[in-house]
């Protein structure tokens, strides 16, 4: 084929951009990388700034310690902004592939990633689902983050799940005042209540502490508590100023003399068809500003909002999220 | 009504008013000019790439116009790299012509004949190796040999992807 020129020629800067934006595969942009310094200096942001970390379905857990290796360099380092994490110890407690030691090698591994995370000084979006095993104490340098642009938290861990004395508990008040936390408007935590809540009792409790999360707007949560109660958090709501909320778990009915919630606008959770009624039908007045509830179910979607819950058991594809507008309430 | 283009080349293509206005620049001549048979002149089309051009707008012009909403670099980059059978025909240019349509969408403003173009060349990238596209884009390897495979080796991790 004869050229005229060469693509950088005939193309400008912003048209090349949208080209390598529609390279899917991150094995082709790295290919773009080492061609020439223009598509370097184009495609270096697309091959850093979202990544995604599985050590069960990655080839190679190998060339993942390198890209380890790699972000301690600040000048791709300093291009992450949201990191998918999801890891089952399957190259440490396998002890295959892998250059850590030790009978549980669980800690080592959590340990290299903790470190990996908190140089991320542009991190915005944390989305962690943790499967190590309960024998040890993980995710400490969690309070340690040096991202001050943090906005998303979505946190899935029960490491915890045996009740161990004098451990380090990362996830505790402590955390949630931390100064990484202080910009998150989306918090979910799934894990055990062992792991999260400090002397306060409850992950409510720990929310209502003033300097805990002062920009949250959205929360999903799903805390196992060594009680049985399922009442619904209203004085919890009424306290804390957020406008969505994903509740795991069929509450019990509200009642009249519950606090108002004055800036909730939606509600998302299980059966919603059962319990609904008794909260927002019967005392409507209570959630002033609702605007629409929306119901899980198992379907594969692309919604990435919520994609993992603890009951009625932990979702192994993403779900689907419908949402209902609640124009008619009495038609409920 | 018909509408008048005039290409660079001084050709004249009279064109229907719907047809026309899938170039959201066109349409905005036509609504800033209101009702009137003055020629819209495109000084940066040429008459054959026009005439590509208006076939796509011809063979799309009953789709929904884009909204406002453009997302962002990253979204696009989940979105699928699928062309439609038609448009695949359409666009199996040579590469000249190919980046002439992309250049005359981005400036006549067809955002998805402009997606049509992008993908194309994101489709002709993939699976090479940077010696295979260097050659294909007619691209000079501007790297020392050294800053070449620190550059490799760096972004090693990534062939896992």
């Amino acid at each position: 084929m004869e050229h005229a020129g060469s693509i950088h020629q005939w193309l400008p800067v912003e048209i090349l951009i949208q080209i390598v934006s529609y390279v899917p595969e991150k094995r082709d942009i790295a290919k773009l990388c080492s061609v020439s310094t223009l598509l370097n200096s184009i495609s270096l942001p697309f091959l850093y700034k979202s990544l995604n970390i599985d050590d069960e379905s990655s080839k190679n857990w190998y060339l993942q310690l390198e890209l380890f290796k790699i972000l301690s360099i600040p000048r791709y380092s300093n291009i992450v902004t949201t990191v998918k994490l999801k890891f089952y110890g399957k190259y440490a407690c396998n002890k295959k592939k892998n250059s850590f030691i030790g009978a549980c090698t669980c800690k080592d591994y959590d340990d290299q990633i903790g470190g990996l995370l908190i140089g991320l000084i542009n991190l915005q979006s944390l989305y962690f689902d943790c499967n190590l095993c309960g024998a040890e104490d993980h995710h400490s340098y969690l309070a340690s983050l040096r991202s001050r642009q943090l906005q998303v938290l979505k946190f899935r861990c029960f490491c915890l799940k045996n009740n161990q004395d004098g451990v380090n508990k990362p996830g505790s008040t402590s955390l949630l005042t931390g100064l990484c936390m202080q910009t998150v408007t989306s918090l979910a935590l799934m894990c055990s209540n062992r792991w999260l809540i400090d002397d306060t009792g409850t992950i409510e409790n720990a929310l209502q502490n003033p300097n805990a999360i002062p920009s949250l707007t959205t929360l999903e949560y799903s805390v196992t508590s060594a009680s049985d109660a399922r009442k619904f958090p209203n004085d919890f709501l009424a306290a804390i100023p957020i406008r969505g909320l994903h509740y795991h778990g069929i509450p019990l009915a509200a009642e009249a003399s519950s606090p108002t919630q004055q800036t909730l606008e939606y509600i998302m959770s299980y059966d919603i068809m059962q319990w609904l009624p008794p909260i927002v039908t019967k005392h409507p007045h209570l959630y002033a500003n609702l605007r629409s509830v929306g119901t899980i179910t198992l379907r594969s979607s692309k919604e990435e909002d919520i994609c993992s819950a603890e009951s009625p058991g932990p979702l192994r594809g993403p779900a689907i999220v419908l949402t209902i507008p609640l124009e008619t309430r009495e038609g409920i | 009504m018909p509408v008048l283009l005039v290409t660079s080349d001084n050709e004249q293509f009279r064109v229907e008013k719907v047809v026309a206005q899938r170039s959201v620049l066109i349409k905005n001549m036509l609504e800033d000019v209101g009702e009137s048979d003055q020629p819209i002149p495109l000084p940066n089309v040429t008459a054959p790439v026009l005439k590509k051009v208006l076939e796509y707008c011809d063979h799309h012009q009953t789709d929904p116009l884009p909204t406002g909403d453009e997302p962002s670099a990253d979204e696009s980059r989940k979105r699928t790299t699928d062309i439609s059978e038609w448009d695949q025909k359409f666009i199996t240019v040579d590469q000249e012509m190919l980046f002439e349509i992309i250049l005359a969408a981005n400036y006549l403003d067809i955002k998805p004949l402009l997606d049509v173009g992008c993908k194309t060349v994101a489709n002709m990238i993939k699976g090479k190796s940077p010696e295979e596209i260097r050659k294909l884009f007619n691209i000079v390897n501007d790297f020392t040999p050294e800053e070449e495979a620190q550059i490799k080796k760096e972004n090693e991790w990534a062939e896992d992807r």
